[in-house]
């Protein structure tokens, strides 16, 4: 397979999303199958194609830390981007990729993992997407079909923010946000969180270009871009910063009801979830942790007459038999069942 | 138009694809006559095995006009996200809430509870260029899972 090496080096957070949108036309009018590596030069955010803007990001946060926020057409969450993560985003026709995401994935996450251990790092697929190492997550990557081509997105974390990430979401409480940037400092780490120190971006770049050179049969083949590609990426520019593109105004669309519980994903079938139910004594937030369905962490406010139930709780999966009897018996069966039912949602494995 | 047919199940290694509807070619989607002009349209079981468990989904609202290719709607999973293009030509009649606020259970139901969209087929919009024999619904899906397996597309 031949495939067109676009090194862009440093460009503003809004080309460095525009660009891969841009080649998806390209490819799918023709163009080349691309790999571009890239990093911004500036920090911004970037939210996934179906999520709720005002119910996942703090605006208020974004704007006065001066951090753009953008739309992508790929899934995932919100996620905060900045230069100290280098972007490989590969963009073929999909005829290369017609298989399960499942396999997709595999394919075509294993020239990163490779790139990772030349640079020092043993990186393993966690889950479907995530590449990690020892449960640790070390780049976010997302895929989607734009037209006739199949784009995978992905970061090569050099060194993470840990405040920033979780400073960008919109959680229920300070204790939320303490608690998901506690979690993200746990399960999301960096090259310099494993070694210690930083390749630098050449570095980085010349071993994504070796592992996707290997994973493609034949060294790529340095190019640029060209004149009808930069347009399109400045019309992508242009859609990227529209209103109607970042909160869907004028979509004619039907999406979910609002879920009563507020997830984050933190790594693979990682979650923290915080959500209220009614007690008899009133409202109870709540905000769990819960690793493959597992609940690792739970804490009630106020928890006057509920520790037990919280202890008793931990090491369990919600969906098991007795949960519903467990809660029941502390806050007997009619909130019991709410509050069973909201655990379940809060700590399923999946998205 | 209704699907010439009777209810028998073609299965293939697991995978089902029911002759009380038709098939979209290349995108896994079924299409299934309501009476009148109205047809249902939901992922096929080879559609859901293919993305795997869904987490998101957006449709076109009721009322929105929708041409054969042009895209319905999209769905995500494992932050993978792809369009939904619709089979035919029509108007958005009805959504599956349930699905959007679950979509997990087109992956769990997907030729009955897991449905998406309701569409009025447009004037003249016939149903000929889907795969509605009930024989050719056998040859082709059994080919198109042997074909996806073969190529380890799908799992054995």
């Amino acid at each position: 397979m031949r495939l067109r090496l676009l090194d862009l080096g440093g460009v503003s957070g809004l080309r460095s999303q525009a660009v891969y949108h841009a080649l998806c036309d390209s490819v799918s009018a023709g163009g080349p199958d691309t790999l571009a590596i890239l990093f911004p030069t500036n920090p911004y955010v970037s939210v996934g194609f179906h999520r709720d803007l005002e119910a996942e990001v703090d605006l208020s946060f974004c704007a006065s830390h001066g951090l753009p926020v953008y739309r992508r057409r790929v899934g995932g969450g919100t996620v905060y981007l900045d230069a100290d993560q280098v972007f490989f985003q590969l963009v073929v026709h999909e005829r290369h990729v017609r298989m399960s995401v499942d396999r997709a994935y595999a394919e075509l996450l294993a020239p990163a993992a490779v790139a990772y251990r030349a640079l020092g790092v043993v990186a393993e697929r966690l889950g479907i997407n995530d590449l990690a190492v020892d449960g640790r997550k070390l780049s976010g990557t997302g895929m989607a079909s734009i037209g006739d081509a199949v784009v995978l997105v992905g970061n090569v974390i050099l060194d993470v923010d840990h405040a920033a990430m979780a400073g960008i979401l919109r959680l229920p409480d300070s204790t939320a946000a303490a608690w998901v940037e506690a979690s993200m400092r746990r399960w999301v780490t960096s090259i310099r969180g494993e070694l210690g120190t930083v390749p630098t971006y050449d570095e980085v770049a010349r071993q994504l270009r070796a592992a996707y050179g290997a994973w493609a049969g034949e060294p790529l083949e340095v190019g640029r871009l060209s004149q009808r590609e930069e347009e399109l990426i400045r019309a992508t520019e242009e859609r990227l910063v529209s209103p109607d593109w970042l909160h869907r105004d004028g979509y004619e669309r039907t999406v979910a009801r609002p879920s009563p519980v507020r997830r984050v994903k933190i790594r693979a079938r990682r979650w923290d979830a915080f959500f209220d139910w009614e007690s008899s004594a009133g409202s109870i937030r709540t905000s769990i942790s819960a690793d493959d369905g597992v609940i690792e962490a739970v804490r009630f406010a106020p928890d006057d007459g509920l520790r037990e139930m919280a202890a008793a709780l931990v090491g369990r999966r919600s969906s098991e038999p007795g949960i519903v009897d467990l809660v029941a018996g502390t806050v007997g069966t009619t909130v019991g069942l709410r509050l069973a039912e909201l655990l379940a949602i809060a700590t399923r494995p999946e998205g | 138009m209704p699907i010439p047919g009777s209810d028998p199940v073609t299965q293939a290694r697991r995978l089902s694809a029911p002759t009380d509807r038709a098939y979209e070619r290349d995108t896994n989607l079924w299409v299934q006559s309501r009476g009148g002009d109205l047809v249902r349209i939901g992922l096929d079981e080879l559609g859901q095995e293919m993305n795997g468990d869904l987490a998101f989904m957006q449709l076109a609202a009721p009322g929105t006009a929708v041409s054969r290719g042009q895209e319905l709607g999209s769905v995500e999973a494992g932050k993978y996200v792809g369009p939904i293009l619709s089979p035919v030509a029509g108007t958005v009649r009805a959504v599956n809430q349930a699905v959007l606020d679950r979509p997990r259970l087109a992956n769990e139901d997907p030729l009955e509870g897991g449905w998406l969209v309701e569409l009025e087929l447009a004037d003249g919009e016939l149903l000929d260029h889907l795969v509605t024999d009930p024989t050719e619904i056998e040859a082709w899906f059994e080919a198109r899972v042997r074909e996806f397996r073969l190529k380890g597309v799908l799992a054995e």
